[in-house]
């Protein structure tokens, strides 16, 4: 019998119109973003040069819906309308034919504007939320209790770059019946409503074809919509294809960076090495209307309070905004950057104890029928329980810390300044799963059994991650018994189908595997019973659980938690006063691996965004705008500052969920990094990105330690 | 002012200005590089052709200069064989595949071994450094790398 040849079947429901989506390049004209040049004023006006004949020119009042643009609980206008907040803020927009064309038209665009009179100013200033929480007797937080020792130290980290290659590019089409929108984004039901609302449009009028993006949560959360959105603006207005494209130096300037965050920390300890108290005070820096407010915040306090015993703690979180562009998440949602302050602290807690950092965190860490520091019991030991032990054994930290702490008590018997100064250091910590705020759009899977006995799986995770898309099909096609080349991934495209978003990693290993399994076998009980085609869908439902309290800070803040510890062993030769890395080892608890080699790709890029937060990726801010030296000079870390990376997996019990890691790596290596840093060359440093002026300062200090006649 | 040329193959005639570079009329004109962008200043390596069998960043080069040349883009080298045999190789050590930069790098990779074919392992590691990603394949890509080229010494050692 001859083999059944299929032929390819155009999709009922997956037909993007060419002609929306890919129009020729001759028919799409080019948008481009006018900027404000001040970073707070009132404006009066605008003067600009003729305009083309039959180019398109947006300014605020020409948006046909609601002129603000939303994500989670924060909103900012679409374009500044009245009062420009930031340099760089979107205040008007133009299309025209020709790319550099509409550049040099768009450079002689003027706004008229005038300074804040003092009441004004006042009442538009930059504001600082404050949050409160406490633990224990608070009076005895603030106050202290009688410990041994009082350690107090304040650490700060700097913004970070997304250092994505390729910025981002919409293309718009705006018709009578749809909006088409092609882009590069994570959150394609965020494209949709947000487009939606500006131009008043019906949601299921707005189509969104996602193009691949990369897999964590680096700045494409939100910054996507908000240009698919001026984008469709421009279509509306120009009635042709728009496409608009960020230059490098564009985006690396105004789209949303790490924000900068810094930690007051004082804790007083008991003589066996507990926290009787902790008082932090934390600032986050969130730009210009503090975009992401919440989440950022409450994230960073999380990566305080939640790895260890605490006794009583007092925590005052400030969130601040500044006329600098919106921050975001990058390299994580923002408990890095508690995490980053606790962990930076242990390093000088044990020191003052005199204790083995690793030790210290085995002991400390949370353990069964303890309570969380948001008031839930614990069913078992904290996974750092059994983490710390099983790195500090394998990458023989122990020792090696104990040797470099000796080596700098006796180093006045070296003479030789050239010999390399080293250092190690341990840091642990976690990444929350899922949103604390919120408002994200659920996910879904739809899966159709066609009556070829093709399966088509809508499932709305926009990933360049070619193993995943194969594991997937594979699962699908042994669940069905069918060959795995008749099951088809679709591309995320909005409309009839399910949306959900953003994507992200713990989504994609978390949540997808469970509502495909579950979408594949609905599939199967209803095959040979109901004619084809079939089709089920699957919506993901959060346990039952208590219920995060964003300002009582109660419940269960994270779908799950992913746990990680990391050791980095660092070398510096005061002569060239450069960092060396010699190696990071990594262990991490995220449940079973669905796939090994993405789990560590994941985790890799996790190391990689670590180190350049830590050592090679500096901003600097010049009358509250990004330097364009720091464009020219920004450098993500090379071959040279990427070391031999020892990854290992605990293998715990199988009953938890496979979980996601991608920020992981990022939260614990940095800290890791700083803390060995610190022991090469000395205590005082506790901010990074570590400068090579920063390490030549603490080098020169140094010196005169060791040499004090020179 | 329009240049013939051959692009990937095939003879092309495309319409630019003197004042555009060839990345632009490229991206433009074609579906070469269609959703990518550089950084316009030739160290990204995102637009990387091979121009006559040498490698340069096409952002930097004028469209006027490939008038009757050869140009080669990363779009073009995956269909060949070596990339076919290197990406299988790869594929075993477990590559993820970024949207970014695996073809960029595996480009750029052969580019180099096409000039200096004794290139070592650490050269290699260092070269695909030079792309810089965010992307956590490097592990991968500098295995694999180390792969190829002990492949074509073994092999180049059987034909001795």
């Amino acid at each position: 019998m001859a083999a059944r040849k299929k032929q390819p079947v155009q999709d009922p429901h997956f037909s993007p119109d060419p002609d929306l989506f890919r129009p020729p390049a001759s028919k799409v004209w080019a948008g481009v973003i006018v900027r404000s040049r001040t970073p707070h004023a009132r404006i009066v006006g605008v003067v600009h040069p003729p305009l083309p004949a039959g180019w398109a020119l947006v300014l605020p009042a020409d948006i046909p819906g609601n002129p603000t643009f939303q994500v989670f609980r924060g909103r900012f206008p679409v374009l500044g309308d009245d009062e420009a907040q930031y340099i760089g803020e979107p205040l008007a927009l133009v299309a025209g034919p020709v790319e550099d064309e509409v550049r040099q038209w768009a450079d002689k665009v003027r706004f008229v504007t005038r300074n804040l009179s003092l009441d004004e100013f006042a009442e538009a200033s930059p504001h600082l939320r404050r949050k409160t929480i406490t633990g224990g007797d608070k009076a005895a937080a603030l106050d202290g209790v009688h410990g041994t020792m009082e350690v107090e130290g304040v650490y700060s980290s700097g913004p970070q770059d997304h250092g994505h290659l390729d910025p981002v590019e919409v293309l718009a089409r705006v018709t009578p019946q749809v909006v088409a929108v092609r882009i590069k984004t994570q959150w394609p039901a965020h494209v949709v409503n947000s487009v939606a609302r500006v131009l008043d449009r019906d949601p299921n009028e707005v189509k969104v074809l996602a193009t691949v993006s990369s897999g964590t949560a680096n700045s494409q959360v939100w910054y996507p919509s908000l240009l698919a959105v001026h984008a469709a603006l421009l279509s509306r207005a120009a009635n042709r294809a728009v496409s608009l494209k960020l230059t490098k130096e564009e985006e690396f300037l105004y789209s949303p960076k790490r924000p900068e965050a810094r930690t007051l920390l004082r804790t007083i300890l008991a003589p066996d090495g507990r926290i009787l108290s902790l008082q932090a005070d934390l600032v986050v820096q969130a730009g210009a209307y503090g975009v992401l407010e919440d989440e950022l915040l409450d994230r960073a306090v999380v990566g305080i309070l939640a790895p260890y015993k605490l006794g009583h703690f007092v925590v005052h979180a400030h969130v601040e905004t500044s006329h600098t562009p919106p921050r975001g998440p990058v390299g994580g949602m923002g408990e890095g950057l508690g995490l980053f302050a606790l962990e930076s602290h242990v390093h000088d807690l044990c020191r003052a104890l005199g204790q083995d950092p690793a030790q210290w965190r085995s002991e400390q860490t949370l353990t069964k029928d303890s309570r969380t520091f948001s008031n839930l019991p614990l069913k078992a030991d904290s996974p750092l329980k059994s983490l710390v032990p099983q790195l500090a054994k394998s990458s023989d930290y122990s020792r090696k810390h104990a040797a470099y702490e000796l080596l700098q008590e006796r180093i006045d018997r070296f003479q030789d300044e050239a010999l390399p100064l080293r250092g190690i250091g341990l840091a642990a910590g976690f990444q929350g799963n899922g949103f604390l705020a919120g408002g994200t759009s659920p996910v879904n899977i739809e899966g159709r059994l066609d009556p070829d006995g093709r399966l088509s799986l809508y499932i709305p995770i926009v990933t360049a991650n070619n193993r995943s898309v194969q594991l997937w099909k594979e699962s699908a096609a042994a669940i069905l018994q069918i060959p795995v080349d008749d099951v088809r991934i679709c591309p995320v495209f909005t409309g009839d189908h399910p949306t959900g978003g953003p994507s992200i990693s713990s989504r994609a290993f978390e949540i997808v595997p469970k509502l495909l399994l579950q979408t594949c076998e609905g599939i199967a009980q209803k095959r040979f019973r109901q004619p084809l085609p079939i089709t089920v869908r699957k919506v993901y439902r959060r346990n039952k659980g208590p219920a995060w309290d964003n300002d009582e800070f109660t419940g269960q803040p994270f779908l799950s938690f992913s746990w990680g510890a990391a050791v980095a062993e660092v070398e510096l030769v005061p002569l060239l006063a450069e960092i060396r890395i010699r190696k990071i080892s990594l262990l991490v608890d995220a449940g079973p691996r669905i796939d090994d080699a993405s789990a560590r790709n994941a985790l890799t890029e996790g190391v990689q965004m670590a180190v350049g937060w830590a050592i090679t990726e500096s901003i600097h801010w010049e009358k509250l705008a990004i330097s364009h030296e720091s464009f020219l000079r920004y450098r993500l870390p090379g071959p040279r500052e990427l070391p031999p990376l020892d990854i290992q997996f605990y293998e715990g019990p199988k009953e938890t969920p496979p979980r996601g890691l991608g920020s992981l790596g990022a939260n614990v290596v940095a800290p890791a990094l700083l803390s060995a840093i610190r022991q090469a060359v000395g205590p005082d440093l506790k901010s990074i990105p570590v400068s090579r002026k920063m390490l030549d300062e603490a080098l020169r200090y140094h010196e005169a330690f060791l040499y004090p006649e020179r | 002012m329009k240049l013939s040329f051959i692009l990937n193959g095939d003879d092309v005639t495309l319409d630019g200005d003197t004042r555009e570079t060839l990345f632009t009329v490229l991206r433009r004109e074609t579906e070469v590089f269609a959703e990518k962008t550089s950084c316009l200043k030739g160290t990204c390596g995102r637009c990387h052709v091979l121009l006559d069998s040498k490698e340069v960043p096409s952002c930097v080069v004028p469209f006027f200069q490939v008038r009757q040349r050869e140009v080669v883009t990363p779009e073009g080298f995956r269909q060949t064989d070596e990339y076919r045999k290197f990406r299988a190789i790869l594929d075993e050590e477990g590559l993820v595949e970024c949207a970014e930069c695996t073809d960029v790098q595996i480009f750029h990779l052969f580019s180099y071994l096409e000039l200096f074919p004794h290139a070592g392992p650490e050269e290699c590691r260092m070269l695909i450094g030079e792309i810089p990603c965010r992307c956590g394949s490097r592990p991968v890509l500098e295995r694999g790398a180390a792969r190829w080229v002990e492949s074509r010494e073994a092999v180049r050692a059987a034909r001795r």
